[in-house]
């Protein structure tokens, strides 16, 4: 490990780091404009120039790699000038509209600015004025004279979203970013530029004068807008949110955060939310129950207490974007006090379910394990959806892959994508052909591309096939475990699929026939409800027998929804909002009994004999698992309704009400089971998930389900 | 030992001669009926204030009526008591921004002049204003809309 000395402290570094590497890691200030550690280091705002002895002239800190020996001095007087230079001529042009400028408070260039001068400017000319408001795209606007030319945002466009949008024209005091001629900034990645950007030129339309940054809030939590999950930052003020930013981290989403998930959160703070348990029967007023009376209203529907309302069979349905702890706590109470196996994910009418051959595969060895090993895949075979409008963030780590390591990629898609660029090869897919082409390479006949994919996939030392056909993942899963066999140790499958937390859910047994942890046929669940029309009195005292029904399929238990075999249904939502699948919608009509758990007003709650608000996204703590196994926290930054109980929380008291087991129910307590009843889950707390998150253990779906996880203290 | 000196006494120590006492008072009453008052009618007459004297915060207006204020909260983040709040918008003006509401709670105000000395475009100062009495608490929530106009020119 070579060393080096800054300002006469000896400091170790690792080969190949740069003396601002060093720098940063030891805290040591020295200030970067041009530089992000996201990006290639281009070195052009010079603000980081340190004097190294023995090299005669000053030194960008960002761009020189460290020797062993080397002597760094940041605050010298030639250091100390040059910057105060750099300084002083980036102050030329910038307006001092800091009072207005939405940077202010978190600018670099204001904490430079302030280290550096004293204040005062020598400069007798006006400045030169240019345009404030250049509206670049849907999302960002660019102010003119606040740019200092640092290059990250055409570097952003250019590099990582690939979209190649912005550009520098024209020279001197007349440079400026600007989009290609004819072209409007829609970069699906465009909200990046405004966190990139270390002035406050590139502001976001959403968040322009909204807040001070010192006004609100911050809290880490991880975005559930898609089943990538990457780290955010949401930020609040009076309990209203104000803006998500990207959060570092490099096992997910590195810096980067894709504007579907960054701008989607007008929802939370929507008028028509539903803030209190609501009933038909209710005696008050405004048709509401307090919880504690909704609690009862449920317990009776579900144990039959109350001879009128008791319902004999049940169904839940749950939206696929709800925390690891809903999950939870639901299926332990459609299992333990509903005494139902019917539990459908509404993933679309033909969306994924937990099959043998899922669960299998989840187990199993072909399973790509983390997301980071795609910077490591020497081949990435796309099949299905645009990736970057499925799964954006991760067509961002691709192209990482391909234009850094050297990747192949090639790409069969039903529609095209910014990763087509970066195809070694792309084929246009019609929808269904998904299977087809896998096959095709398989055989590795007929045309010449599947030959040369064919080729490629074997002799692949990391090769990773990406499944993102949405509903016809199952197909096309069962076609690629054949693909594998061509190249076994060399080959790995990533599945994705539409839903936010669908990993989550089957982990936490949130799907017919498995219990927590994807262990099939759980002894003790009764999977009685199976026989159409089986009699309610039996199910309800819990006289269901032992041995476990094979589950019914999603059609099959909505049919019999619809058809009035199934009496009850439970239609959950929370986090964000949903629209649940027509045949879900149809069966929620048919049902004899309805409760709806969901966020905001919608057709249904008309219809529902009970109606429980959840919270969304930023309203509730709890985890969310990845398609590569990792679990992820998420936080509650804002209030939400008033006196909202967590799912958790009621479902809890409304199985003690139901003469269950008391239960704590808060997200943290329901961890603490699920820490101790799923096994991959075995050891982990809401601590340690906090800064990146944690992959589960690999072996979940083998083990037993009651593997003794340790304490989770 | 003891002491009998009396000369601290009235001549009269019984009391029986009061006239002479009422005399004196009476000068005194006749004599304060040609000096000036200290006091004044107030609430008919009110001080002038002197020209640093700190009272109750005003928003200053440009000469077209609007706000100087850019609304950069820099006045609310500095208020000791938290007697300011205001939301930021956006105009077409070149001035792109400004306070699309601003309250002043005059209740928790403590005309420490705070704000005044941090607002970077000299759009908050200390009025001569010193009352506030009102049947209602809410009605020292004082709106931009009062803070701009209705006290500006004290």
């Amino acid at each position: 490990m070579p060393k080096i000395r800054i300002n006469d402290t000896e400091y170790e570094a690792k080969d190949g780091a740069t003396i601002l590497d060093v720098a940063r890691a030891n805290g040591i200030d020295i200030p970067y404009m041009c530089y992000h550690p996201g990006m290639d280091i281009v070195a052009v705002c010079r603000v980081c120039q340190v004097e190294v002895k023995g090299m005669p002239k000053l030194q960008t800190a960002c761009s020189l790699p460290i020797r062993d020996g080397m002597e760094v001095f940041t605050e010298s007087e030639q250091a100390r000038k040059a910057r105060a230079g750099t300084v002083e001529f980036w102050l030329v042009n910038h307006p001092l509209d800091c009072p207005i400028c939405d940077k202010g408070g978190e600018c670099p260039l204001q904490d430079v600015t302030y280290n550096i001068r004293g204040g005062g400017s020598r400069l007798r000319d006006p400045k030169v004025n240019r345009p404030k408001r250049k509206i670049l795209g849907e999302h960002i606007v660019f102010d003119v004279e606040r740019c200092i030319i640092c290059w990250r945002c055409t570097r952003f466009t250019q590099d990582i979203s690939g979209s190649e949008q912005l550009m520098l024209t024209n020279r001197g005091v007349k440079t400026e970013i600007d989009t290609p001629p004819g072209v409007t900034l829609t970069d699906p990645f465009s909200g990046n530029l405004a966190d990139v950007c270390p002035v406050g030129a590139l502001t976001t339309r959403e968040f322009r004068f909204k807040s001070r940054p010192w006004e609100m809030t911050p809290v880490e939590s991880t975005c559930t807008a898609c089943s990538v999950g990457c780290s955010t930052t949401v930020w609040s003020k009076r309990g209203v949110i104000q803006r998500l930013t990207a959060r570092e981290n490099l096992e997910v989403n590195d810096y980067w955060l894709c504007d579907r998930g960054r701008f989607d959160t007008t929802f939370v703070n929507a008028s028509g939310r539903l803030v209190r348990p609501t009933g038909p029967v209710s005696t008050a007023a405004d048709k509401s129950y307090s919880w504690e009376e909704a609690a009862l209203v449920l317990a009776g529907m579900a144990m039959g207490r109350d001879g009128a309302n008791r319902v004999a069979s049940w169904a839940v349905v749950a939206a696929p974007h709800a925390t690891n702890e809903e999950y939870f706590a639901l299926q332990r109470f459609a299992r333990g006090v509903l005494n139902t196996e019917d539990l459908v994910l509404d993933t679309g009418v033909q969306g994924p379910e937990l099959t043998p051959s899922r669960a299998e595969f989840l187990s199993g060895n072909h399973r790509l394990d983390a997301v980071r090993d795609l910077d490591t895949a020497d081949v990435i075979v796309q099949v299905g959806q645009n990736l970057e409008a499925s799964h954006p963030v991760y067509s961002l780590r691709i192209r990482k892959a391909v234009r850094g390591k050297g990747a192949k990629l090639y790409v069969g898609s039903t529609a095209p994508g910014g990763l087509d660029r970066e195809a070694s090869l792309r084929v246009g897919l019609n929808e269904g052909d998904e299977a087809a082409f896998l096959q095709g390479i398989h055989a590795g006949t007929g045309e010449d591309s599947f030959l040369r994919l064919k080729d490629a996939l074997t002799s692949a030392a990391r090769g990773v096939i990406i499944l993102n056909a949405g509903p016809r993942n199952e197909a096309l899963l069962a076609v690629a475990l054949v693909l594998t066999k061509l190249n076994p140790s060399g080959l790995k499958l990533f599945v994705l699929d539409d839903g936010s937390n669908i990993s989550g859910a089957w982990d936490m047994g949130f799907a017919a026939g498995y219990g927590p942890g994807r262990v099939a046929g759980l002894a003790g669940v009764a999977g009685s409800t199976a026989v159409a029309g089986s009699t309610g009195v039996a199910a309800t005292q819990g006289l269901s027998d032992t041995t476990v029904a094979p589950p019914r399929g999603r059609a099959a238990v909505l049919a019999a929804v619809t058809g009035g075999q199934i009496e009850g249904l439970l239609l959950y939502n929370s986090g964000r909002p949903w629209a649940f699948s027509p045949d879900v919608l149809e069966a929620a009509r048919a049902a004899r009994r309805l409760v709806l758990f969901d966020i905001a007003d919608g057709s249904l709650v008309e219809k529902a004999q009970l109606v429980l608000p959840t919270p969304t996204f930023a309203e509730t703590d709890g985890t969310l698992t990845s398609p590569d196994g990792r679990v992820q926290l998420i936080r509650r930054a804002v209030p939400g309704p008033e006196r909202l109980w967590h799912p958790g929380v009621f479902l809890a008291r409304a199985e003690r009400l139901a003469g269950g087991a008391t239960r704590a129910g808060q997200p943290i307590d329901i961890f603490r089971d699920i820490s101790r009843e799923v096994a991959g889950y075995a050891q982990l707390n809401f601590g340690l998930l906090r800064a990146s998150g944690l992959p589960t253990r690999k072996d979940m779906g083998r083990a037993p389900a009651t593997v003794g996880g340790g304490s989770p203290e | 030992m003891v002491m009998n000196d009396d000369t601290h006494r009235s001549k009269d120590p019984g009391g029986r001669f009061i006239l002479p006492e009422i005399i004196k008072g009476y000068s005194t009453t006749l004599r304060e009926f040609f000096t000036k008052p200290s006091t004044m009618k107030y609430p008919e007459e009110k001080w002038s204030m002197p020209p640093r004297f700190r009272g109750y915060p005003k928003l200053v207006a440009n000469p077209d009526g609007t706000e100087r204020c850019v609304a950069c909260g820099l006045c609310a983040a500095v208020c000791p008591p938290l007697a300011i709040q205001l939301e930021a918008d956006e105009t077409d003006q070149v001035k792109e921004r400004f306070p699309i509401r601003f309250a002043i709670h005059m209740g928790r105000c403590i005309n420490c002049g705070f704000c005044e000395e941090a607002c970077p475009v000299d759009a908050i100062r200390m009025s001569a204003k010193y009352e506030l009495n009102t049947p209602e608490v809410d009605s020292l929530i004082y709106s931009k809309e009062i803070l701009l106009k209705d006290y500006s020119t004290l």
